[in-house]
């Protein structure tokens, strides 16, 4: 007995500066940072964050309660000559823990600044995982520590809901049609696989009560050593896989949204604007359309009207100049009827003095000489009258063929106003009609581009939708290579074959892995991981 | 007070409104059609561009897109009207599509003016 507390109390001791060199330094660097973070969040009025960050400083400290009493119990529940072994898993123990702890307050402080822009409920159902995860983690630690009951029941159980947890995510992304509902679901799903796993986990606990161990082999406990510290390592690997999927298909889901509410934003603006072009506009332009054409069939009409005009003033001119003809050649006849009427007066004259001279024979030739000269007279003045009246005639003529002719003039200069005016009207239509189609092409063409683009981006972000279904099947295929050889590790116990060739292919599984993954590293946290925490080991 | 510049082909208009901005305590410069606006803008940098859409040389639509294709982020207003109002709200609507800051339909009051100049320039 006093040497076995002298063992305990050496480790004991040593595990006590164990924890505090392990941890003292996390705790003090993450504490100031998050009392820091806390108030400074606080003053801003973001109580959410505030509150978020007390709580990642809460599941931290009691990770680190449980921690100093797992060390304790362990240390008490544990006979003699497996205290050596036990330190070993201890550190195992040790560094998953811090690891897990380590990780999930950096997961914390990421998803703080990550998600907070993104839901509440988001967040919450994060924060709610994130809790599960630890209690998880420390029942297993805790079950291995004391290592008794099926730990290869265990592992399998493990795989199995990381398996679900994998299944979830590939089904969340074929479930992509309604994104952001997926992923509210995915979230859930992973809270909820997570309390399976703990009260799994729980019933595990209570049965191992019933089931001591049954481990005294060293050699064999060295090989399951090897064994669990590969299985957690290939384990660890996947978190942190999942972890990135988790936060790339969120990120990714929240991108293409935004990308969807852009196209859909952008696509209404530009249908809305067509259509009131149409609707407006169109109506608007086919009235200007209608006055262009009864514009034109009234230029068409004085068009006629002017190639008219030139027939009826020709014709026109010709009956008056017909008219001035007849008029003169009537002149020329009353100048005969004049010249006649001369004739006769002289011949009457004459005829009268030689009646005189004839005496009373010549009385009656007297008579018919004077009645010949009141012809001649007569003629004379009937002569003059037609001279007078012919005159006349001529004046009105002349007169009216002025006046027609100012008419004419003035029509036509009334007309050359009116189709001034209509020329402008159609001039001015038909800019408008250019203008109107210039500008409603312009406009299209701009905001087709915009689509083209918008259609693009939302394109490029489902492609990588695959990249991250690569990366789930990168996971699923080292799954599976791990749980084969692990049952066949587990067969081989029953065994006293030796385990060190499916160690050594468990290890090549783990560096094939980490090796395949580093060459696909395209997260889109790849930046962010430059601000991450330094990772530490313990050994 | 900002630094204007004012497009428009029709003098008279350009007038007013350059005596409306000169009693606000602006800065005016004017330019009667839309490549002269764009050589004033390059020479001149002016914190607001005012622009009819209908001009001669280079119409409005294409002084915007030229301008805002390379100063995404430039106030403009657009204005239109006038004789030519058929397809005025037309023109402004097109305007806005293409990301001006403001748009007025003419005839406007000194108060409209100045209300969507505030509104373009944030102020």
């Amino acid at each position: 007995m006093a040497v076995q507390s002298k063992n305990n109390a050496e480790f004991k001791k040593s595990a006590w500066r164990f924890f505090l060199i392990s941890t003292g330094f996390a705790v003090v660097l993450v504490g100031v940072s998050i009392v820091f973070h806390s108030t400074l969040n606080f003053r801003l009025g973001r109580y959410e964050d505030a509150l978020f960050l007390g709580l990642a400083w809460g599941v931290f400290s009691v990770s680190q309660w449980r921690l100093l009493r797992l060390s304790q119990k362990t240390v008490k529940l544990l006979p003699e000559d497996q205290v050596d072994a036990n330190n070993a898993t201890l550190r195992y123990i040790f560094n998953r823990i811090s690891a897990y702890v380590q990780d999930n307050l950096a997961f914390n402080n990421k998803s703080n600044v990550d998600f907070s822009a993104a839901s509440d409920k988001h967040t919450i159902a994060l924060s709610k995982a994130i809790g599960v995860l630890n209690t998880q983690i420390t029942h297993l630690t805790e079950t291995l520590a004391q290592h008794d009951g099926d730990i290869d029941q265990e592992f399998h159980l493990f795989d199995d809901v990381a398996t679900q947890t994998a299944q979830t995510i590939t089904q969340y992304l074929t479930l992509s049609a309604d994104i952001d509902n997926a992923l509210r679901e995915h979230i859930t799903q992973i809270a909820t696989s997570l309390d399976d796993l703990k009260s799994k986990l729980n019933t595990l606990n209570r049965k191992q009560h019933e089931a001591l161990p049954s481990v005294d082999n060293t050699q064999n406990f060295r090989e399951i050593e090897d064994i669990v510290y590969l299985h957690l390592s290939i384990d660890n690997a996947i978190d942190e896989q999942l972890k990135v999927i988790s936060y790339d298909t969120h990120q990714s889901a929240l991108m293409l949204l935004d990308l969807m509410r852009h196209l859909s934003d952008d696509a209404e603006s530009i249908v809305k604007y067509i259509s009131n072009a149409n609707e407006k506009n169109i109506s608007k332009m086919e009235s200007d359309m209608e006055n262009s054409v009864k514009f034109i069939i009234s230029i068409e009409k004085f068009i006629q009207n002017i190639q008219e005009i030139p027939d009826k003033l020709r014709a026109d001119i010709a009956a008056i100049q017909s008219a001035s003809g007849v008029i003169d050649s009537l002149a020329h006849l009353v100048d005969s009827i004049k010249e006649i009427s001369f004739q006769t007066d002289i011949l009457a004259v004459n005829a009268a003095i030689q009646a005189a001279h004839a005496g009373e024979a010549g009385l009656g030739f007297k008579i018919v000489a004077d009645e010949v000269r009141k012809l001649a007279v007569n003629s004379n003045n009937a002569a003059e009258m037609i001279e007078s009246g012919l005159e006349k005639a001529r004046h009105t003529i002349q007169d009216g063929l002025k006046f027609k002719f100012l008419d004419e003039i003035m029509l036509q200069m009334n007309g050359a106003s009116q189709v001034m005016i209509y020329v402008q009207q159609l001039q001015d239509s038909q800019e408008d009609m250019q203008q109107y189609y210039k500008t409603l092409f312009a406009v299209i063409n701009q905001n087709n581009t915009k689509l083209a683009h918008d259609i693009s981006e939302v394109l490029g972000n489902i492609q990588y939708e695959d990249v991250v279904r690569q990366r789930v099947e990168r996971i699923q295929e080292v799954m599976v290579m791990r749980n084969d050889l692990l049952r066949q590790f587990a067969a081989q116990l029953t065994s006293d074959g030796s385990a060190e060739e499916i160690i050594m292919q468990l290890n090549n599984t783990l560096n094939d892995y980490l090796s395949r993954e580093s060459h696909h590293n395209n997260s889109l946290q790849a930046k962010d991981d430059e601000d991450a925490l330094p990772k530490f080991e313990l050994f | 007070m900002a630094k204007i510049l004012v497009i428009d082909d029709e003098e008279q208009l350009r007038d007013l409104i350059k005596k409306m901005l000169t009693r606000d305590g602006h800065q005016v410069l004017m330019a009667q059609d839309g490549e002269e606006g764009v050589r004033g803008f390059h020479q001149f940098n002016p914190d607001l561009i005012i622009t009819d859409i209908i001009m001669p040389n280079k119409d409005g639509i294409e002084v915007i897109m030229e301008l805002l294709k390379s100063h995404p982020d430039l106030p403009i207003i657009a204005i239109s009207g006038g004789r030519r109002a058929i397809t005025a709200g037309f023109n402004l609507d097109s305007a806005e599509m293409l990301g001006v800051k403001g748009i007025l339909q003419k005839p406007f009051t000194h108060q409209q003016l100045q209300e969507v100049i505030q509104k373009a320039l944030g102020l």
